[in-house]
């Protein structure tokens, strides 16, 4: 593992005891404040939970997409969740082949917003659906007459990544947390003993046991890399493979790739720095850190700009009329304050990462990554919305404004998203120990070595 | 057209015609039997076959359960034309209405009439026999009513106003009034009384000739809609495109003159904007000129009279250039049959009379009077009094000179303009007596209402051309609590003491008339009986032989020296225009949801009334499309929302008729304005026929932005190979050099399976379409479409399968029409099918994209895949108030929300066939399925069938010269061919559209129009 | 049964005890730590983990599974679409892709569950500071002389504290 990179301040260096004291000092101790938040997550998620039973019972009329704008708020909050999903995997699995110590301290936290992302993520196709009672269409079970799903379909496609996605992220987070399961049993009493007893499956940390663990450790990292950059791939090709001029392109997967990974890192930040404050680990999690993320950050948002203007240029290099208005009409028409808006969040205020000034100010940091959330929900808007209002048959063109019903759905993706996490942060460490430990020992051992 | 179900006449499956000779006694009395159970059934409200699936144990001889019947009969309200049509009845309830081969519409039908359905089974329609007292209307039995309103008809000074009749129906009203000492007074309100007295002066002969658009080669129409509500569109707009048939060489030149491209003008090679009321000035001037070029006996004949109109005097007052003008002539009088059509509802005004007779004069001295103007087979229509003999009416019912007034089937209180002060002399009749089915404005007036049976509830006749008359007779059990008018009126009689009437029934009494008619015709000849029978399978008969008469009656001195008026100068202020539309008329379709979600042809507005204004009008007002303006004129004013049309003339406003109604039903309730308030009721005074133009108008806007639905994202196809447009010289030379290999399959039919003989194609051509959307409702009512509302259209969820884009293309000079007609291309390489994850849409053994309703989820993909968006999504599930579900087609099923709908080539009807050739051992034959939209056609602009038969009709079409395929760059290979709409006007080299994409944006089509108007 | 549990403070004096008591003949130990510590695997001559295979095995399932589900619903089920072949096998290698990785990921896990005998319970020389920062070794010695000579070991590797069981 790691060791050569790391970089934890010298002196006052915490023991392998306070790692396991601070850490997990956040399961213990309740806040007020913590109850507060997590009773306005369950309201804005019941809000939705009405909104959508009014949908199920009146129809998707109810929403505000019509034809030919078949598609809106759902599916871009979809994809805005599946792309939120990828840094965790990312920095778990990618930065870990690389080697890149500093992941340690956030993994963790990356990997949770992972599982949650996509669990949230998950409930749009589902959302979405004209006949939500009949999901089951979708899924390959032998019926009595023998029908089977359409495997040519992107949407089957969708299914079975995500699907894949989901599970291994699981694995490989409850992989991670087993060690760590194993410290909280042997820290709490009663109840928590017995609970994290049972999740930690009786981990004693034989050497032999370890030499297992890290093997799948490093195998899990192996496949969750090409998995990350599949889901997306395959999540951009439920447009890419569309005949929708502004969605029939070859750039897509990689586009969407790091459009996911960009949007991924900013949320890491978002959540990180508010929780690194709640709960007093700023020992473990440095500017460092973030100087780090800071920097993935800037270059996928090169890599976005690059494929927002890739994609101009194709428009216009291909000769094609009907795209070419497309895109002429996204920039200028109906839809233009989104598009200049996303253009702005992802693309020019990135561009202030360049200086370290900015990297190492987290409140500027913040206030970027945040700037980025919204700058990545509008993107999709803008891919998705603006290529089917402004097709090919001009007298079938139309807009779209999102309905109340749609919004508050959207709006109560992110209370169920939060809530998820916030109950993570109260039960789980939001770090991974073991890793953590791992490193001070070593610097224990010989930190002069280096 | 039948689908292939037991016809009527017993004459089994076989030939396309679905009735006709060998009708047996066993037939009639079938007949018979639904007319005994109408009669009989006084209580029976909703029929039997509503609430049952099959309602007896021993079905009656008629209804075959699960099995299509199919009746002849006629309609007399659907429009300005009798219509013949066959009455599809399953399980004891009609559900889809076809024109009938045998009468002058020649087996076509219009929107309106397919939507007498919707009439039928209007939940608003009266259920009963209602008295009004001071708590409202309360219900009566019929004895009662009967008896109370055969006293007050006893009690003299009697008037029965009813619409314009001809046949039995006329004889039987005359008599009926002279038999209770009551006045008849027969009314229609878009009615050709102008034109009949223009005849009379011209010829001495008041009817009203045929126009055989056919045989014309240069026709020029001075302001009727003739393909859309003027006299008989279904009949004149076959005839138009038959004479417009590239193919075989022909196109004869249209130019359409008046202030607005109605939706016949859209349909113009050439527009002259003649200023309101102008075209009798243009008519005249073009007169002379081609006079002058035939300098034949007939010109000699009106050179005094047409002397003082030359080009330059009428250039001013017309708006039109002296040199259009000779341009014109030059082209009428080196025509071989040219054919000028008089002004219609639209351009009439205070001169009516005059512009008729112009335009007589012009057809005298360019030769088509008497050769497409022709007077032997004149157009049968019903006479009636003029608009001022109405008012005259209003001044007696006011004085209290009218006792009891009975309104049957008329709806003046709606129809007459306010300022006629017709709803205030109402209030002045003690008896008012409606024999309407609806609770309309003069049936709410009403002391007692006797809701009359449905036309297609009721037996009747019609003379709808010289020496063939077509009879009405019922097609199933009355819906509700009605009886036949005429029933009604000869009990009244009878109670009322009058022995005239020695009949039971008006069934009787008007089969009498036609043994009458048999005597005469061939005193021993065929048994009454036989013939009787073979009638009313076919749905009517010859009568007597044509008129007896000369084409062309010679012209009367009185015309030759006609004194018409000078030509004036120019007006500078708006003025006004109304006119009717195909979906409403004169107000009678505003009750009937498919007809308020029918895109009107020329605005595409929906479920409203509009104002149309030019845009060069609209700019200084800072008005767009769908911003509230206030219409004013000396008689009133309505606020309605703007529509900015570039076909219409600067000075001139236009606002359709037949919305704004008071009383009538839940559906018009409310909707839209009536435009007739706007009319003072001034009315031409040779004819005393209303003026619907003319009247001096100001526009003011409100500020206020209301809502007008237009189903038309932006008006022009970019250029984008949808909308295609050539010239005519192009297509001929196209045509020439063009052969079809009767042997070569067409590309799409190599799109089906291999196995299957079959790969179902359609060919639409634009050069016949007209945009009257006969199609787009036939598929409404054949595929149990459901009708969305005003919102929702606004929201683009309206779920018409096949809908009619109208895109504009530029011309040299102003812009060219083209209605485009879009359903499922069921291409061969369909963009929606691998999307769908649950197989719902597929790829059929026989290349159609089948839908499976059952399975699908609503994931919606396949529709953002369909680059003709053609699919439609249930976005919630839409109820029919009872009784227009009875209407439903059982053989389609009725989609729930969240699935994904569309067509499918009427499915429905491609199995039903297939099932009786292979009943047979036969493939099925070309022409033997017919969708329902090609069915409705009037110009068979639609032909579908097989691609994989090589020499099939359709094939042969697909392969013609002018045939593409829309977004043919896709590679979708659509099923689905189109022809090339043809024209005569000059365009320019790049093709269609404002070439630069600036063209499109939503809010820009008003500033093509600015653009683009520069005559 | 009988032996020595020796807690350590450091993975140093860890390694040394271990290579010591293997020197003495000793290979029967139970080490616990409470970090993953490569140096102990060397040290203890732990050669590599078999839970590579089980991954291979679950990929080779998860991908022909997913050719069997793909190829065989088409043919049992097989309509067209847009013209393409039934056996559409370039749109099921999506499927494929993502089988093999779910089946690689889910064996795995087993494997590792097969071979460290989880879930089960401690075991009864686990002591909860292994969990914290202590690194535990236990030698099984007979009690006696033999017995003595470990625990001498063990202290002058530097084990804080030994707990000897008979």
């Amino acid at each position: 593992m790691a060791t050569a990179e790391i970089d934890v301040p010298r002196e006052g260096l915490p023991t392998l005891a306070d790692a396991n004291r601070d850490i997990s000092r956040p399961i213990s101790t309740p806040y007020g404040r913590y109850w507060i938040l997590l009773g306005i997550c369950g309201a804005l998620i019941a809000a939705a939970g009405v909104a959508w039973t009014i949908q199920i019972r009146d129809g998707m009329g109810v929403a505000g997409i019509n034809n030919p704008v078949n598609w809106g708020v759902y599916i871009v909050t979809f994809v805005f969740w599946v792309g939120i999903a990828h840094s965790g995997t990312l920095i778990s699995a990618v930065l870990y082949l690389v080697r890149s110590g500093w992941r340690t301290t956030i993994n963790r936290t990356a990997e949770a917003m992972t599982i949650f992302a996509v669990m949230t993520a998950g409930l749009f196709p589902l959302i979405h659906l004209g006949r939500v009672w009949y999901f089951y269409y979708l899924v390959p079970y032998p019926s009595t007459r023998l029908l089977w799903p359409n495997f040519r379909s992107p949407l089957v496609w969708d299914m079975f990544a995500i699907g894949t996605y989901f599970t291994i992220s699981l694995v490989f987070w409850y992989l991670g947390l087993i060690p760590d399961l194993a410290v909280l049993r042997d820290r709490f009493t009663g109840i928590k003993k017995r609970l994290y007893g049972a999740f930690s499956l009786g981990w004693q940390g034989t050497v032999r046991d370890w030499s297992h663990y890290r093997r799948l450790y490093l195998y899990l990292a192996g496949i969750a890399t090409p998995l990350v950059l599949s889901v997306h791939s395959v999540v951009s090709w439920d447009f890419a493979m569309g005949i929708v001029p502004g969605w029939h392109s070859t750039i897509f997967a990689p586009y969407f790739v790091a459009g996911a990974i960009f949007s991924g890192i900013a949320m890491v930040i978002t959540i990180t720095i508010p929780l690194r404050w709640a709960f007093g680990l700023e020992k473990y999690v440095t500017t460092y850190h973030f100087d780090n993320m800071a920097k993935l950050l800037l270059l996928t948002s090169l890599i976005v700009g690059y494929a927002y203007g890739m994609e101009y240029f194709l428009a216009w290099f291909s000769a094609d009329p009907i795209e070419q208005e497309s895109f002429r009409w996204r920039a200028t028409g109906f839809y233009a304050g989104p598009f200049w808006i996303m253009v702005f969040c992802n693309v020019v205020v990135p561009m202030s990462l360049w200086f370290k000034r900015t990297r190492n100010s987290l409140k500027a940091l913040f206030v970027i990554s945040v700037l980025v959330n919204i700058g990545m929900w509008y993107e999709r808007f803008v891919i998705i919305v603006t290529s089917l209002a402004h097709e090919y048959d001009p007298s079938a063109w139309q807009v779209y404004t999102p309905s109340l019903t749609e919004l508050t759905i959207m709006v109560g993706s992110f209370a169920w998203f939060f809530f998820w996490f916030l109950l993570f942060a109260k039960t789980l460490p939001t770090i991974s120990i073991a890793e953590v430990k791992e490193h001070l020992a070593h610097e224990h051992e010989h930190g002069n070595g280096h | 057209m039948n689908d292939g179900g037991v016809r009527h006449d017993g004459s089994g499956a076989a030939g396309p015609e679905p009735t006709g000779d060998g009708a047996t006694r066993r037939e009639f009395l079938k007949v018979l039997g639904v007319a005994g159970a109408g009669a009989a059934a006084t209580a029976c409200g909703p029929p039997d076959a509503g609430d049952k699936l099959i309602s007896y144990l021993i079905p009656p001889e008629d209804i075959i359960p699960g099995t299509n019947v199919t009746y002849a009969t006629v309609l007399t309200g659907a429009g300005p034309e009798p219509l013949g049509v066959h009455a599809t009845v399953r399980d004891g309830r009609v559900i889809k209405l076809e024109g009938n081969p045998d009468s002058p519409n020649v087996g076509r039908l219009s929107a309106l009439a397919h939507s007498a359905l919707q009439d039928l089974y209007d939940p608003d329609r009266v259920p009963g026999p209602r008295r009004r007292t001071e708590a409202g209307l309360v219900e009566a039995s019929w004895d009662e009513a009967i008896a109370a309103t055969a006293a007050a008809v006893a009690a003299g000074r009697t008037v029965l106003l009813t619409p314009p009749v001809v046949g039995s129906a006329a004889r039987f009203y005359q008599e009926w009034a002279e038999a209770v000492g009551a006045r008849w007074v027969a009314w229609e309100p878009l009615g050709l009384e102008a034109q009949r007295t223009a005849q009379r002066i011209a010829f001495d002969r008041d009817e009203i000739p045929t126009y055989a658009l056919e045989r014309a080669d240069r026709v020029v129409c001075f302001g009727a809609d003739f393909l859309g509500t003027w006299l008989g569109p279904v009949e004149l707009a076959g005839r138009f495109v038959s004479g417009r048939f590239v193919d075989h060489g022909v196109q004869a030149k249209y130019t359409f003159v008046g202030p607005r491209l109605s939706l016949s003008g859209l349909k113009a090679d050439e527009w002259l904007p003649a200023r309101t009321g102008s075209e009798t000035l243009v008519a005249l001037a073009t007169a002379r000129e081609v006079a002058r070029r035939k300098a034949d006996g007939r010109a000699a004949r009106v050179e005094a009279t047409l002397a003082p109109f030359t080009p330059e005097a009428v250039e001013e007052a017309s708006g039109i250039t002296a040199e259009r003008i000779r341009d014109l002539a030059r082209e009428i009088a080196g025509a071989r049959s040219p054919l000028a059509l008089p002004p219609g509802i639209a351009g009439q005004g205070v001169g009516a009379t005059d512009a008729h007779l112009a335009v007589a004069l012009l057809n005298y001295v360019s030769g088509a009077h008497g050769d497409t103007v022709r007077f032997d087979g004149a157009t049968i229509r019903g006479r009636h009094v003029p608009y001022a003999a109405m008012a005259g009416l209003v001044r007696r019912m006011g004085a209290g000179e009218v006792e009891t007034l009975i309104v049957a089937g008329s709806n003046p209180a709606y129809s007459m303009p306010a300022s006629s002060g017709f709803a205030e002399a109402l209030a002045a009749v003690p008896n008012v007596i409606s024999l309407n089915p609806h609770l309309d404005e003069t049936a709410t007036a009403a002391g007692w209402v006797l809701p009359s049976h449905h036309e297609l509830e009721a037996w009747g006749d019609a003379l709808v051309r010289p020496g063939y008359m077509a009879i009405a007779q019922p097609v199933m059990q009355p819906v509700f609590d009605t009886r036949q008018r005429e029933d009604v009126l000869l009990q009244m009689a009878a109670a009322a003491g009058s022995d005239a009437f020695d009949v039971e029934d008006y069934r009787s009494y008007f089969e009498s008339v036609w043994r009458e008619l048999h005597g005469r015709m061939y005193g021993a000849g065929p048994s009454f009986e036989e013939w009787w029978h073979e009638n009313l399978s076919r749905g009517g008969g010859a009568v007597g032989p044509g008129f007896p008469s000369d084409p062309a009656p010679s012209l009367t001195a009185a015309a030759a020296n006609y004194r018409f008026a000078a030509p004036g100068g120019e007006g500078d202020d708006l003025t006004l225009v109304t006119y009717p539309t195909v979906q409403f008329y004169d107000g009678r379709g505003a009750n009937r949801p498919w007809m308020q979600e029918f895109p009107d042809a020329v605005t595409k507005a929906v479920w409203n009334a509009w104002v149309e204004i030019h845009p060069d009008t609209a700019e200084p007002l800072g008005v767009e499309t769908g911003d509230l303006v206030e219409v004013r004129t000396e008689a009133g004013s309505v606020t309605a929302p703007a529509y900015v049309y570039r076909g219409i003339r600067v000075d001139t406003v236009a606002v359709p008729l037949g919305q704004g109604h008071t009383a009538y039903g839940r559906t018009a309730e409310g909707r839209g304005v009536n435009a007739l308030h706007l009319l003072d009721g001034s009315a031409d005074e040779r004819s005393g026929a209303l003026a619907f133009s003319g009247a001096a108008v100001t526009l003011t806007a409100t500020g206020r932005s209301g809502k007008l639905v237009v189903m038309q994202g932006h008006d022009y196809d970019e250029d984008r190979e949808i909308s295609e447009i050539i010239h005519f010289d192009d297509a001929m030379a196209a045509v020439r050099e063009h052969h079809v290999d009767l042997t070569a399959l067409v590309e799409a039919a190599y799109d089906s399976d291999p196995q299957s003989p079959y790969r179902w194609g359609m060919t639409i051509d634009l050069n016949a379409c007209t945009g009257c959307g006969a199609c787009v409702t036939a598929c409404y009512a054949e595929n149990n479409l459901p009708v969305v509302g005003e919102d929702l259209c606004d929201q683009g969820r309206e779920m018409s399968w096949m809908q009619i884009m109208r895109y504009f293309e530029e011309a040299e000079e102003g812009f060219q029409t083209v209605h485009f007609p879009t359903l499922c291309q069921q291409c061969g390489d369909a963009p929606c099918e691998p999307v769908c994850p649950v197989y719902a849409a597929y790829h059929t053994a026989e290349g159609l994209n089948g839908q499976i309703y059952n399975r699908c989820v609503g994931t919606r993909y396949c529709a953002n895949n369909c680059p003709y968006k053609v699919r439609r999504f249930n976005w919630f599930t839409y109820e029919r108030p009872y009784p227009l579900n009875l209407q439903l087609n059982p053989d389609v099923t009725v989609r729930s929300k969240g699935v994904m709908e569309k067509c499918t080539f009427c499915v429905q009807r491609i199995n039903r066939a297939k099932l009786d050739a292979k009943a047979e051992g036969r493939l099925v034959a070309d022409g033997e399925i017919q969708t329902a939209c090609m069915q409705s056609c009037p110009t068979q602009a639609i032909v579908f069938g097989n691609l994989k038969d090589p020499a099939s009709r359709v094939s042969r079409i697909a392969k013609g010269s002018r045939g593409y395929r829309m977004l043919d760059e896709l590679n979708t290979r659509p099923a689905v061919t189109y022809l090339k709409s043809v024209t005569h006007a000059a365009l320019p080299a790049g093709g269609h559209g404002p070439g630069d994409a600036h063209g499109a944006t939503e809010s820009e089509p008003a500033e093509h129009g600015a653009a683009a108007e520069h005559e | 049964m009988s032996g020595i549990l020796a807690q350590f403070e450091t993975l140093g004096a860890t390694r040394q005890a271990i290579e010591r008591l293997r020197a003495e003949g000793h290979s029967e130990l139970d080490v616990f730590s409470p970090i993953p510590a490569p140096e102990l695997e060397e040290a203890l001559g732990i050669v590599a983990s078999p839970v590579g295979r089980w991954a291979l095995i679950g990929g080779a399932t998860g991908f022909l599974t997913a050719v069997a589900l793909t190829g065989l619903t088409a043919l049992a089920y097989p309509l067209v679409t847009q013209g393409k072949p039934i056996l559409s096998w370039p749109a099921y290698f999506i499927i494929m892709f993502e089988m093999t990785i779910l089946f690689t990921g889910l064996f795995g896990f087993l494997g590792v569950l097969h071979h460290t005998r989880r879930p089960g319970r401690l075991s009864a020389h686990y002591r909860p500071t292994f969990s914290v920062d202590r690194f535990g070794v236990f030698v099984r010695a007979a009690a006696g002389s033999d017995q003595r000579d470990v625990e001498a070991l063990l202290r002058s590797t530097g084990a804080v504290e030994v707990e000897v069981s008979a």
